[in-house]
């Protein structure tokens, strides 16, 4: 039949996202437990087979010969099969809900609406494909691993390309839908799913009542009468959307097929922000405490009594210890203006130098060393075609793109394969990105730094550099080179402490010296370490020697471009400042909270939910427990809400408008507000300009400032970098972005910053922005900074101080209550402890605990890519689609403890304890366990306490105060 | 018995007939609106059951009386369809991975001499239908009895061989078969019952 339509689903290019179950859902306004479309995650019992992992969208087959058609009882039949196209369609209308047709589909592929009693199942979007457009699942795929068209010319496509499509024709049905093997072949067989991934089955599991608006609403009640593009303000890839309204509620949330990078592909994320609009669980009016703090009780106020209360309180505090005594922490939900515009300006009208986001948790670490090397935090690469896309390899450290940031990873992923190009993963998981790669490389957790050191000495000792770049753009390099080759960090050297052969390690070496561009990734596996900032520079130094830096297809690419939003108020409107921020890091507040050292901070305002994500929850939340005021600022209540005094509802996403997230390719997504946000919730920088008024700021943060579009074209674009990103510009594109920097409204984007021959912006004259305008790894001003902590400027190795093996650590000189010394890498008068490198003994604190049955390694981590911290955990989808708090552990170790999968477990570390459900997967280091983030035990649906209660605050790097969330001694049993 | 206690069970009798309606009518090729006869079926058999065991006055250490237990089991595995069965079918999407990866060569000569004979049989049974497309309908129940039971037969070889409804465990696969049964039976005694109570009605006495 020439006219067959259908659906092509390639596996190699399918991350398992979930972003085709999030848009099936939303087109079709399905609720809890009802599929038309599934995503499945599935490993074979026999893990030496390929693929070792494997996602697989399950949705109609569409058979010729339809086993669930036949199967229908009913007379017509309720199912049918159009001749021409081939499409089967269930009528919703006429269905009884026997079942039948679901349990004669040998694909397993018939869904069924619990509620409603009826059978569900993909038609290939009958009323989009009627409007002329494609099936919602192959609209957003980041991947664009779902493909649809006639079936003989999507065959004939694959064919061409040499793909292999699988045969799944077993029963004879003739099924229309064409799956692509993987690459390296399909010899998968007996493949099962994760028992987390299962059906949850617990109490506390999303249902069909939790489905706000517009899901469980029929079509034609939802019907579309307006369109306005905009952006995901959820995660560093920032998303373009396409917000869809009927009347003035949100209905759908789509990509933006008109963004000529991202071209309408999305993540599950941005669709499902759709269940923050309307969810009944926002907070909606201000609420004050009483109730003991902690207990949750609270009764509703007005915002002038909240405001007024929180402005004499705070006016108290400030009379009584200092202006210093207030802290604020804020963070991805508060939006990049909050954080870098509102807050920035109301912390140096009030005075406070105690004022930090979620960045030294994060992200710190490469900053301070890109600031160093290149002298701005601007990454210099894009994913375009012309540059990220024409690397001949990608080399992935301690960088789950595929999870983190979907539709960036997918657009890899898909030049991957156009190009041949390779890809090598560097993990002690085998993340959905090491899925996608030549070669997993499972390295032990907290020496990124060894492997970087060992691969820069093969090159450097096979004289695999790039002299010319060497020479004449690196500050440094020779005594790097020296050092390097001096301390012989060989790869030998290095495969006793990374676990990775000393072959692999050479090869890795030349993969990247040899490839006509080599982009190397890194991300929080690299930073969230107390050698964050070194091994940062270290893999700088690798991309630098090897000409990948300021080229196209090249470059060092730790996610993501820092906000170069940096507004002031007049000087004559700064309040002194007396006392140095306590520390850099919000976790190092601690002793000033409980103990009032180095100085009390006696008051917190913050947003995010610092209660499950400050590591060290329990002296956390002793901590929350000794402040005088806490002001907790969130759409969701959370754990942090408990402790709070005032918990401020505010608005979301397109209810305030403003900027995306900052963009790992220097992408500024603009948002106008759209709707109202719920109840009396108010924009973050409503509440700030109101805050403001009473505290006598108001000529500042000015009435006009509430509007989002004046606070950014008036205060946050004032800079050299910025000053040409207006909302003009931005509005007159129909998908809202430019690309930083930009000097001004007439001035041209760049996609590759710092090319040879190039001149920095902001920087006349030089092709890096940095003082020599070349990179510097070693200077005397580096030298010295490093120097005034105890610490080599120079790369001298060292990892985490509970490791399984001994090598050499970090040793902090101060406690958190003492003032130590004033930090050389901080922008602001900071205190910092000072530092040495302590040489591996036996007396060790690693060789304690494992003495006292410490014999695991404990990663923390993103979660898979439907989930973002807390607040995903509000979206009934996200939780449907992740339910459980999860730990993955090797089959060998859980055979070793007697563990199943599925089982609840408990995690131990010598910071505290917690429960997870088992995972059994083969990929994963056999003496590591991985807990992701982001679960919390007040949360909507499945509650389980943080992973934080296991991480420690004080195990910080001293340069960026990054903390080690990566590396901790556990032990884990059945519960 | 009182008469007013016979007209409750004749009420009771009508309302029951709601389900064997609802059976025969969503077969029957009728122009009739499906999903609203479910609900008829659903209101009918749970207001025949409140009226028949008015009608039985407690007694049911009876043969009536063991009728009025195969009914209250009939409609109680129905309302459990209806809300634990329905999310164990939900449950079903996407619960046979292995069938998408191929590797299953072993079944298709068996499939493919099935379906070989269904063919051959659809020419006598439907000879214009598409063996792609068909089972037996009521009307060819009623016509021909014996051909479609061969076919079913055929059928649910098929059905066996791919495993699907296996697959999906006793419970799911069976337990709507077996409430159909259930009431059947049920509508089988109750025809007796009514039989019975009309013929002593009849020979002048009291049912």
């Amino acid at each position: 039949m020439s006219d067959r339509l259908a659906l092509r689903i390639d596996l190699e290019r399918c991350i398992g996202c979930k972003s085709c179950e999030a848009a099936c859902k939303q087109e079709h306004g399905l609720t809890p437990g009802a599929y038309r479309t599934k995503v499945l995650w599935l490993e074979d019992s026999r893990p030496e087979v390929s693929p070792p992992t494997l996602f697989l969208p399950v949705m109609c087959q569409h058979c010729e010969r339809p086993a669930c058609l036949r199967a229908c009882p009913v007379n017509p039949k309720v199912i049918s099969r159009d001749e021409e196209t081939g499409v089967v369609s269930v009528d919703q209308d006429r269905c009884t809900g026997c079942g039948e047709c679901v349990t004669a589909c040998p694909y397993g592929a018939v869904g069924f609406d619990a509620g409603e009693n009826k059978a569900v199942k993909c038609n290939l979007c009958a009323e989009r494909r009627a409007d002329g457009m494609i099936p919602a699942c192959a609209s957003v795929c980041p991947g664009k691993a779902i493909t649809f068209g006639n079936r003989r010319d999507l065959a004939h496509e694959a064919e061409a390309t040499g793909r292999e499509a699988i045969d799944h024709d077993d029963y004879l049905l003739n099924p229309g839908t064409i799956y692509l093997a993987p690459v390296g072949g399909l010899e998968t067989r007996d493949a099962h799913g994760p028992v987390i991934h299962e059906p949850a089955t617990a109490e506390g599991k999303p249902r069909r009542s939790d489905a706000e608006y517009p899901y469980g609403v029929q079509r034609q009640d939802r019907q579309i009468d307006r369109v306005v593009p905009g952006g995901c303000n959820i995660c560093f890839n920032a998303c373009t959307l396409k917000f869809h309204f009927s009347g003035e509620r949100i209905v759908r949330i789509t990509g933006n097929e008109e963004d000529p990078v991202h071209g309408g592909r999305i993540c599950p994320k941005s669709q499902m922000t759709l269940q923050a609009y309307e969810n009944k669980e926002r907070l909606r009016t201000p609420l004050r405490r009483t109730g003991k703090r902690g207990e949750g009780k609270f009764e509703p106020v007005s915002w002038d009594e909240a405001l007024d209360d929180i402005a004499a309180r705070l006016a108290g505090i400030r009379d009584e210890f200092g202006s210093e005594a207030l802290g604020i922490f804020s963070g991805t939900r508060s939006g990049i203006m909050t954080n870098r515009g509102y807050v920035r300006l109301f912390s140096q009208l009030w005075g406070t130098p105690n004022v930090e986001t979620t960045e030294t948790l994060c992200a710190s670490g490469k900053n301070v060393a890109y600031q160093l090397t290149q002298g701005s935090l601007a990454i210099a690469n894009s994913y375009t075609p012309g540059d990220i896309g024409s690397a001949e390899a990608y080399i992935y450290i301690g960088d789950n793109q595929a999870e983190t940031r979907p539709v960036h990873f997918g657009m890899v992923n898909d030049w991957r394969l156009q190009n041949k190009a390779r890809l090598i993963a560097v993990d002690p998981r085998r993340t959905v990105t090491a899925t996608k790669a030549d070669e997993w490389m499972p390295i032990r957790t907290g020496t990124d730094m060894a492997l970087g050191l060992a691969v820069a000495y093969h090159i450097l000792d096979n004289g695999l550099q790039d002299q010319a770049f060497c020479d004449n753009w690196m500050l440094g390099f020779e005594d790097w080179r020296d050092f390097i080759l001096a301390e012989k960090y060989s790869p030998d050297w290095a495969a006793a402490i990374t676990d990775i052969p000393a072959t692999k390690i050479r090869k890795l070496a030349e993969i990247i010296a040899t490839a006509n561009g080599c982009m190397i990734f890194a991300s929080r596996g690299v930073n969230q370490h107390t050698n964050s900032v070194q091994t940062n520079r270290v893999w700088m130094y690798v991309a630098a020697i090897t000409g990948n830096w300021g080229r196209k297809g090249g470059g060092f690419f730790n996610m993501s471009s820092a906000s170069l939003i940096h507004p002031n108020v007049p000087d004559n409107r700064r309040a002194p400042i007396e006392r140095p921020m306590v520390r850099r890091n919000p976790t190092g507040w601690i002793s000033a909270m409980t103990q009032g050292r180095p100085y009390p901070v006696k008051a917190l305002i913050c947003g995010n939910n610092p209660m499950a994500q400050w590591p060290a929850q329990d002296q956390a939340r002793e901590a929350f427990q000794s402040l005088e005021l806490l002001v907790h600022m969130d759409i969701f209540e959370n754990e942090t809400s408990a402790f709070a005094d005032y918990v401020l509802p505010i608005a979301n996403g397109v209810e305030r408008g403003g900027i995306s997230r900052a963009d790992e390719d220097r992408r500024i997504v603009w948002n106008d507000p759209l709707i109202k946000p719920p109840g009396e919730a108010k924009s973050d920088g409503w509440i700030w300009i109101e805050l403001g008024k009473r505290l006598g700021y108001g000529d500042v943060l000015k009435e006009a400032y509430k509007d989002p579009a004046t606070f950014w074209d008036e205060i946050c674009i004032d800079t050299e970098e910025l000053r040409g990103c207006t909302t003009r510009r931005m509005k007159a594109r129909p998908y809202r972005w430019v690309r930083a920097p930009l000097p001004s409204e007439e001035a041209e984007e760049v996609e590759t910053l710092y090319l040879e021959d190039s001149e920095a912006i902001g920087a006349p004259g030089k092709r890096f922005p940095t003082p020599s305008g070349k990179l510097e790894f070693r200077t005397p001003e580096i030298e010295n900074k490093f120097s005034k902590l105890g610490l080599p400027d120079l790369p001298q190795f060292f990892s985490e101080q509970e490791q399984l093996i001994d090598l050499p650590v970090l040793e902090l000189l101060d406690g958190d209550d003492n003032e130590g010394t004033l930090s050389p890498f901080s922008p602001a008068h900071t205190f910092v402890s000072r530092a040495q490198i302590k040489p591996p003994g036996n007396r060790s604190r690693a060789a304690e605990l494992r003495a006292a049955g410490f014999d695991m390694e404990l990663v923390t981590g993103r979660p898979p890519a439907p989930h973002f911290h807390s607040w995903t955990h509000s979206f009934w989808q996200a939780q449907e689609m992740w339910p459980h708090l999860f730990a993955q552990i090797h089959p060998n170790r859980a055979a070793a403890l007697g563990i199943s999968d599925g089982e609840k477990i408990a995690i131990e570390t010598a910071h505290g304890r917690i429960e997870a459900m088992a995972w059994i997967t083969p990929g994963i280091r056999e003496t590591s366990i991985f807990v992701p983030i982001g679960w919390g035990e007040k949360q909507r649906f499945h509650p389980w306490r943080s992973v934080n209660f296991l991480t420690d605050q004080t195990q910080r790097d001293v340069v960026s105060e990054q903390v080690n969330l990566k590396t901790l001694l556990c032990k884990v049993s059945r519960v | 018995m009182s008469s007013t206690l016979i007209w409750i069970g004749v009420a009771a009798a009508v309302c029951l007939l709601a389900p064997v309606a609802y059976t025969l009518l969503k077969r029957s090729a009728a122009d009739v609106q499906p999903r609203l006869w479910f609900s008829v079926h659903v209101i009918g058999s749970l207001a025949g059951v409140c009226l028949a065991i008015i009608h039985s006055g407690g007694q049911l250490l009876s043969p009536p009386g063991a009728l009025l237990v195969l009914l209250g089991a009939t409609v109680i595995l129905g309302g459990w369809i209806r809300l634990n069965g329905s999310t164990r079918f939900a449950h079903r999407m996407g619960a046979r991975p292995n069938a998408f990866l191929g590797g299953g060569l072993q079944n298709r000569q068996t499939l493919r001499k099935l379906i070989d004979d269904k063919i051959e049989l659809l020419g006598r049974l439907e000879p214009a239908a598409n063996e792609a497309l068909f089972s037996p309908q009521l009307k060819h129940w009623l016509d021909k009895p014996v051909l479609s039971a061969r076919y079913l037969r055929l059928m649910e070889k098929e059905r066996h061989v791919s495993g699907a409804r296996s697959d999906a465990g006793a419970v799911t696969a069976w337990s709507r078969r077996i409430h159909m049964v259930l009431g059947a039976l049920f509508v089988a005694g109750l025809a007796i019952h009514i039989g019975v109570a009309l013929y002593r009605i009849l020979l002048g006495g009291v049912p």
